[in-house]
């Protein structure tokens, strides 16, 4: 036997041998949700009718699918015979007192087998054994069930009690008929309109002028909010200006006690300034020359109090 | 003209038109059946060397079309996904995505896909094999050597093609879920072990045994399509071109209408 | 008494359009024997041999092979009486995605279940013989024409016929090569008793493969023994034609 093969057989061979993996994998997976590869017990039922039961429609224990249906034949008695199977495992809660119905989550339409089960003490319903059943309610049943004639007797009584109300309005009676039929109140009502328009323009004017000045304010508060802002730095600025000043105050106060010497000295000087300008005045080359001589003016450097 | 004569020539073409298909189609049915003699007449002779042409026709049909199934399969499967998030989000149900890859993808796209691929890359290539093995005599050299080359080249290519096309279609299938799962994840953020569930609830036994049927019968359609316009060439190397094109237009239309037939069989 | 390998009684070939290329035909070829078909225009030769090789049906008249009638035969015996015929014709090519080693044995692998490498043994010997060894893992259209023309005789003699159709031996190959295959061809007929049905153009043939010489002149044919063969009469039947004569027929 050969036992040397060449790449493009084993790749063959991979890739046929991937594609049943695969396959296999997939029937596998599809089995698993379909319960395909789980034991079943076959149980039956008997209706009145088929009720568009059809091989694989659901079998559900209190809602939940437990199974489906295998197959529906007519009796001997004409009666819907329906083989029914069932999950293992939930097959020993169906027992002598459940009882089997066909429902559909509409009126009409996609029906199944309900089983409810019952209590835990009645023994389970062999394989292959016969499960109770309930007949499906009819259409006129669900319609006694609800009370559906009631109901419409009900409506049109209040249809009755509109159409009097309709009726009194018609004729002018009541508030609503008077208002309806009469043109004075008419008339009245039309004025009363003009008069909440009016009002509403003034309210809306109003608003305009409070949202105006909303926008005013709103302005300011930018203004005091750029202040508050600012303050912390004027406030170092005016403490700084305030040092100077002290600084300056102090520098005036020792000024102050220096000006009386100064003063003295200034009055030594200016006598000392008469009495050479006396002297000049008395030279004969100048004295002819000189302009008459100014009428007296404080000139502020006397002693004070003199 | 008179319009009677018009209204003879319309219906004298349609009629001559719809024979002409009709004979083909006959033609081709014989053609399987011939092969299928052939198949049976010679079942024990020339094993080995069926194997190895068989071999090669699976390798060139199937592994080397892989990558490109898989790359058309991944677009394909994200962009039904995108679409039926887009379309179901409207009304509200995109519980029901799963269920619409299944019947997009697995029913009718899939397989359809697949065979389209394998017609413009294998198909194309047998016919044109055939038609010059036709025109420059390698047939006759094959008979002189006491082989039929029905049993020769036509039962391992059939038999390989059809063999590839259910490979393939079974990979674009698990791809293009891949792709749209992938895609679901990412968009809608839909768990990736939710959607498999749901599919797996949604997928039913009709559905493998129906993408089975119709691998099963693309395959023999394109292989069998395939060789027999190849086979017809004749002697001019000139009648190769229309002979290719012929083929692909007829494998095109068969898979497309073994398609509907099949859906409406099991699904009506 | 053996019978003969083929023999055809009153063989008609008629095209689909009505045009018949020849009527009455009729022949046989004994074991050991050698037979030239002459024909101008050369395509009722190649339709003929076509149809001795079972490839073809002729439109009437009856042929047998190895004693059996083709209305007795079923396509497997067709396809087995195949084996026993080497054919090799003008357009017989090789099969061009192949190498010449599975050309070659081609039908050895198909009809003997042996694997490549068993195949490949049984024709080294054949390979080196037509000096096709060196080119065996090469496919044909690496190969000159004489090469290709060798290998497909090696592939005919591969399978050890008992009857050989040629249709212009020469056709392609040197002189050298050509005498080479005359030795082969006649150890066959001497060793094997090959009969051998040679379709050519050119009478000279005649002379190398003739035991009887069949003149194909206006869809009939006439029967002549070697030593009464007058290449006048073919060269009278190709003037009338028109047909170029060849250099080694104005030589002869």
């Amino acid at each position: 036997m050969r036992l040397q093969y060449s790449t493009m057989e084993r790749m063959t061979g991979a890739f046929i041998l991937l594609t049943l993996l695969i396959f296999l994998f997939t029937v596998a997976v599809v089995g698993r949700g379909k319960n395909w590869f789980r034991k079943h017990v076959v149980f039956y039922t008997t209706f009145e009718e088929g009720y568009n039961l059809v091989s694989g429609s659901r079998v559900k224990l209190l809602g939940t699918d437990v199974g489906s249906v295998v197959e529906v034949s007519l009796s001997e008695n004409n009666q819907a015979r329906v083989k029914i199977r069932v999950l293992a495992d939930y097959a020993p809660r169906i027992r002598t007192n459940s009882v089997a119905t066909v429902e559909s989550p509409t009126v009409i339409g996609s029906e199944y087998i309900n089983i409810i089960p019952g209590t835990p003490y009645a023994p389970s319903i062999p394989p292959e054994g016969e499960i109770p059943t309930k007949e499906k309610k009819k259409l006129m049943e669900y319609l006694e069930e609800y009370e559906v004639g009631e109901k419409l007797e009900n409506i049109g009584k209040i249809l009755e009690d509109l159409a009097k109300i309709i009726g009194t309005i018609e004729a002018g009676e009541g508030s609503l008929g008077r208002l309806v039929k009469s043109d004075e109140a008419h008339r009245q009502l039309v004025d009363d309109l003009e008069a909440i328009d009016r009002f509403v323009a003034t309210l809306q004017q109003t608003a305009d002028h409070l949202a105006r000045a909303g926008a005013k304010i709103e302005e300011g508060s930018i203004h005091v909010e750029k202040a508050t802002r600012e303050a912390p730095e004027m406030v170092d600025k005016v403490q700084e200006l305030l040092d100077r000043l002290l600084r300056v105050n102090a520098l005036m106060e020792k000024a102050m006690t220096e000006v009386p010497e100064i003063s003295t000295q200034a009055r030594e000087g200016m006598r000392e300034v008469n009495l050479i300008l006396e002297s000049v005045k008395e030279n004969f080359l100048i004295r002819p020359n000189l302009p008459p001589s100014p009428e007296s003016e404080s000139h502020g450097l006397e002693i004070r109090g003199n | 003209m008179p319009a009677g004569n018009y209204l003879h020539m319309v219906t004298g073409f349609c009629g001559r038109w719809i024979i002409q298909k009709l004979n083909r189609l006959g033609e081709i049915l014989g053609f399987f059946v011939v092969c299928l003699k052939t198949a049976l007449r010679y079942r024990t002779t020339g094993q080995r060397l069926m194997a190895r042409t068989f071999i090669q026709q699976i390798y060139f049909t199937g592994v080397q079309s892989l990558e490109l199934i898989c790359i058309i399969a991944l677009l394909v499967g994200g962009l039904v996904v995108i679409q039926g998030i887009a379309q179901l989000t409207r009304v509200g149900s995109r519980d029901v995505l799963a269920s619409l890859l299944t019947v997009v993808i697995i029913r009718e796209v899939g397989p359809l896909l697949t065979a389209v691929v394998v017609i413009l890359r294998s198909g194309s290539a047998i016919a044109i094999e055939m038609g010059y093995m036709t025109v420059l005599g390698e047939i006759e050299s094959i008979e002189m050597q006491g082989i039929d080359p029905l049993h020769f080249l036509a039962i391992p290519r059939l038999v390989g093609v059809t063999l590839a096309v259910i490979s393939l279609i079974v990979f674009f299938n698990v791809v293009s879920i891949f792709g749209g799962f992938v895609s679901a994840w990412a968009l809608v953020d839909i768990p990736f072990w939710a959607l498999f569930s749901d599919l797996a609830r949604e997928v039913d036994g009709i559905d493998i045994i129906v993408g089975s049927v119709k691998a099963l019968m693309f395959g023999l359609t394109i292989a069998l399509v395939c060789m027999f316009h190849g086979f017809r060439t004749g002697d001019a190397i000139t009648n190769i071109p229309p002979q290719v094109s012929r083929a692909m237009v007829d494998c095109f239309i068969l898979c497309i209408f073994f398609n509907v037939l099949i859906s409406a069989l099991f699904y009506l | 008494m053996r019978k003969p390998l083929i023999s055809a009684e009153n063989l008609e070939y008629c095209e689909e359009d009505g045009n018949c290329l020849f009527t009455e035909v009729s022949f046989s070829l004994e074991w050991g024997q050698r037979g030239v078909l002459l024909a101008e225009p050369h395509r009722c030769a190649n339709i003929l041999l076509k149809i001795c090789a079972t490839l073809f049906q002729p439109t009437n008249g009856t042929i047998s092979w190895f004693g059996r009638s083709a209305e007795e035969s079923d396509e497997k015996w067709l396809h087995h009486v195949r084996r026993r015929i080497g054919f090799v014709h003008r357009e017989t090519s090789l099969i061009s995605n192949m190498t010449i080693l599975d050309n070659i044995s081609l039908g050895i692998q198909y009809h003997e279940e042996l694997i490549r490498e068993q195949a490949y043994d049984r024709i080294t010997e054949v390979l080196k013989q037509f000096e096709l060894y060196e080119y065996r893992l090469l496919r044909p259209a690496a190969l000159t024409f004489e090469q290709r023309r060798l290998a497909v005789y090696a592939r005919e003699l591969v399978k050890k016929p008992q009857l050989f159709l040629l249709e212009h031996p020469s056709l392609d190959l040197g002189e050298r090569v050509y005498s080479f295959l005359l030795e082969v061809f006649k150890k066959c007929s001497i060793e094997d008793g090959c009969g051998f049905l040679v379709a050519s153009m050119i009478p000279e043939v005649v002379n190398r493969w003739g035991d009887w010489v069949m003149v194909f002149d206006q869809g009939r044919c006439r029967h002549f023994e070697v030593g009464q063969f007058d290449p006048s009469i073919y060269r009278e039947s190709m003037r009338r034609r028109g047909t170029t004569v060849s250099r080694e027929w104005r030589n002869g």
